[in-house]
């Protein structure tokens, strides 16, 4: 199962939502969709979702386009939009029923696909509870589980933890984190980039309608950095190590706390490895040596600039 | 056996219908109506009781049966034909955001089925009311005075009536419009409502008094039939545009309008034409015909001037690439300038209708203004030249306007040139205007003045306005036409992988 976005482009009158954006991701792969309000988020992911038309170029989900077989996709495609329901008078079990139904699941597996489905999403105590009743949280939960029905092989999921409180949210993630492991393949956007770090497996991010980074998140997060950082502490005072370090080749500056040592190096991953054993070998006494990765959020603000169309 | 009709007709029912009956049932307001509606019955049963026991005199001159089936009769239908629209009408306005339209629509069902479903729930709901009438009703049977074929016939009248407002309830909640409007659509639609209730309460009486010699009356069988297949055509077109409403905007949603209406022009002509060919005296019928659909191509009008003026992939891949289907797929397909020339195409065809069956039709017994077809032209060249000057400054001066309003720059005009001259002429020569002044001042109004009916210089001078709008707008149809054209090959590019490592860094940083 795979999903490819290719040229994507929607313009709203004079205004371009999506610019020719192009992008993939397969089974088993939790895919953030990061950037600011009005990047485009939710516009490609209406249009994958086949609620709306793109201007301009296709998706495939596992080969079936969005443009040309919307119906044969939304088969494919389980989508949790930003809303919840608001249906007046109707309990979860039969607001779920309701759309296995509308997904015309005969009605031989309907009753049995629905209770799993409320097992799986830990709805069966709440199933004869009225949707208005609900907390957001637990709303949240229906949403998923409606997307789930059918049993679609791709999720995309658009701010699925906004407003939820800490438990909800970490009940959400294992949820997610358990529908990569059967293999479904997700894409999510989030305003909690470190949440998404968490689950993520890659990342794509936009701003004013296009692409700027898109890739396995191990790899954005290392092709955005400028230099890497070091942190060096020392069990004999800094004082000796910080004139030291200022010696050495690839070290561009220097910051000290008390005993330890913030270094911006220039250097490969060897030069680090020479960088430490050069002080071990002058005999400075070095109790923790360290190189933290840039995370998601600092290239989220290196990229982004906070602008919308 | 059984068990698997059941779980067929289980798959079989409409989605729609299965949860707003659960719906129904579940909330309070449908149980409450019927409990006041049971209770209101049960209250007038008991009194004419009572009041039959206590004064003999009350059987006598009006018998029992009817005054018990009369009261029970108004109860139940002005609680369905008040209280089940408006129920209809605000589920349909709470379920019409974009959020929850959007959930319909993630599942492979259909806008039809969502309002075939809607539809098919109001009437499943007003047949549980009627039901729960029925021992009051068999009780004034019992009573003597009323016999069952007006019962049987006023129940159909009545259920016809009340389906017929539930889907004009429904095609309001779906306007796409502020919900202060709605409210205002929502009191017209219960003022229509208090104005079918009176002649239906008196057909009611007319029928218990009658009895079964009805059905022997031709005259009630024409009128039968005129209130059925009015309720069937409006029905019909209020369905159509209903389902188009709730149609995604990127789909081809004018088609089935244009192709409603095409059907009902013809299928309303017909019966129309026959009618006034062969009775003199129903010549106004004609005239009744062809005004409603100049108001009803009019309105068509107002809409296709705002509509889009680019297709979709969707819609591009099922344009026809033969060039006689396409032209004929531009008149009908969503698009302003295809709908625009569709509006021309009816307005011509309405006008040529009218005349050449006035023409044939046998001499009236009275007056039929002699200029009618006339005054339609001028009428319709006045509409058609305000849409053609409010798309025209749509597209010029007023850009920032979104398509969609053109129709409120059109009424705007409209304004300006018709109501706001002879106003100012009036102001001006309080004394008694100039006749001739106040002429030339209702120029640009669909209903100038008896002095101005058919005057030829105003038809001149009104061609020549339609004509410079529409020529201003020429390249707007032309490029319209020029891009409707079947969806070629896309362009193919591979796209990077998220999964694969590969970083795209976007060279195009945003300014």
């Amino acid at each position: 199962m795979r999903v490819d976005i290719v040229n994507l482009r929607r313009e709203f009158g004079r205004a371009v939502a999506v610019d020719d954006i192009s992008f993939s991701f397969g089974s088993g792969e939790v895919v953030g969709f990061v950037g600011p309000n009005g990047a485009g988020k939710t516009t490609t992911m209406r249009i994958l979702a086949t609620l709306d038309e793109p201007t301009g170029g296709d998706a495939f989900v596992d080969g079936v386009s969005i443009v040309q077989e919307p119906e044969e996709a939304r088969r494919r495609i389980g989508f949790v939009p930003d809303g919840l329901p608001t249906h007046h008078d109707i309990t979860v079990h039969e607001y779920l029923d309701f759309f296995a139904r509308a997904y015309r699941i005969p009605s031989a597996r309907r009753k049995h696909v629905v209770e799993s489905v409320e097992e799986f999403t830990n709805l069966t105590g709440l199933r004869e509870k009225l949707l208005k009743a609900l907390s957001k949280g637990m709303n949240q939960r229906v949403c998923l589980a409606r997307a789930l029905l059918h049993d679609p092989q791709v999720l995309i999921l658009d701010e699925p933890a906004a407003g939820l409180d800490p438990r909800a949210r970490i009940e959400l993630r294992e949820l997610i984190r358990v529908f990569a492991t059967q293999g479904k393949a997700i894409l999510m956007s989030s305003h909690i980039l470190t949440e998404l770090a968490e689950i993520c497996t890659g990342a794509v991010i936009i701003e004013r309608g296009r692409i700027l980074r898109a890739g396995s998140l191990d790899e954005i997060v290392v092709a955005d950095q400028f230099h890497r950082t070091l942190i060096i502490r020392s069990c004999g005072g800094a004082e000796g190590l910080h004139r030291a370090v200022l010696e050495l080749p690839g070290v561009l500056d220097v910051e000290r706390d008390e005993d330890e040592l913030t270094i911006a190096f220039s250097g490969t991953d060897e030069a680090a490895a020479d960088l430490l054993g050069e002080l071990i070998r002058r005999g400075h006494r070095v109790s923790e040596f360290r190189q933290p990765r840039a995370n998601l959020e600092e290239v989220f603000m290196n990229v982004t600039t906070g602008g919308v169309q | 056996m059984i068990a698997r009709f059941l779980e067929r007709f289980d798959d079989w029912i409409n989605p729609v219908t299965v949860k707003e009956l659960r719906q129904a049932v579940r909330g309070r307001f449908v149980a409450t109506i019927l409990s006041l509606a049971l209770l209101a019955q049960c209250i007038a049963i008991a009194a004419i009781i009572l009041s039959g026991k206590v004064n003999t005199e009350l059987f006598t001159t009006v018998p029992a049966g009817p005054a018990a089936f009369g009261v029970i009769f108004t109860v139940v239908f002005t609680a369905c034909l008040f209280f089940v629209p408006l129920y209809v009408g605000v589920r349909m306005v709470a379920e019409r955001s974009d959020t929850n339209v959007d959930l319909f629509f993630i599942t492979t069902i259909k806008p039809r089925t969502i309002v075939f479903g809607k539809l098919l729930a109001v009437l499943a709901l007003v047949t549980l009311i009627f039901s729960a009438s029925l021992p009051f009703l068999v009780f004034s049977y019992v009573l003597r005075g009323v016999d069952l074929f007006a019962i049987g016939m006023l129940l159909v009248l009545a259920y016809l009536l009340i389906a017929s407002q539930a889907v004009a309830a429904l095609f309001v909640g779906c306007i796409p419009t502020s919900k202060p409007f709605k409210i205002i659509l929502a009191f017209v639609l219960l003022g229509f409502s208090a104005m079918s209730q009176a002649p239906m309460l008196l057909a009611a009486a007319q029928m218990m008094n009658s009895g079964p010699s009805l059905l022997a009356s031709s005259d009630f069988w024409k009128i039968m039939g005129i209130f059925v297949m009015s309720i069937g055509v409006i029905d019909a077109l209020l369905l159509v545009l209903t389902i188009a409403l709730i149609t995604p905007l990127s789909a081809n949603r004018a088609l089935p309008v244009r192709i409603t209406m095409s059907i009902l022009w013809l299928v309303s002509l017909i019966p129309a034409a026959l009618v006034v060919l062969t009775t003199p005296s129903a010549r106004e019928l004609l005239l009744v015909w062809t005004i409603a659909q100049c108001v009803l191509v009019s309105l068509v009008l107002m809409s296709a001037i705002g509509e889009r003026d680019r297709w979709g992939p969707r819609v591009a891949k099922t344009i026809p690439a033969n060039p006689f289907k396409r032209a004929f797929a531009f008149l009908f397909y969503s698009g302003g300038a295809g709908g625009t020339l569709w509006v021309i195409h009816f307005f011509i065809l309405t006008i040529v209708a009218y005349a050449v069956i006035d023409a044939q039709a046998p001499v009236p017994t009275f007056n039929v203004p002699i200029s009618a077809t006339r005054d339609l032209i001028d009428g319709l060249l006045c509409v058609f030249g305000y849409a053609m000057t409010a798309l025209l400054l749509r597209r010029t001066l007023l850009q920032r306007v979104p398509p969609r309003a053109t129709w409120a720059i059109a009424m705007a005009v409209f304004i300006l040139g018709a109501i706001i001259p002879p106003l100012i002429v009036l102001m001006i020569s309080m004394d008694g205007a100039d006749p001739g002044i106040y002429s030339f001042a209702t120029i640009a109004n669909p209903f100038p003045r008896q002095d101005m009916r058919g005057d030829p210089t105003r038809t001149f001078l009104l061609v020549a306005w339609v004509a410079s709008m529409t020529f201003a707008n020429f390249k707007w149809f032309t490029g319209q036409w020029r891009r409707f054209k079947p969806e070629g090959e896309r362009p193919a590019r591979i796209s990077p992988d998220v999964s694969s490592g590969e970083v795209l860094s976007d060279e195009r940083q945003p300014a």
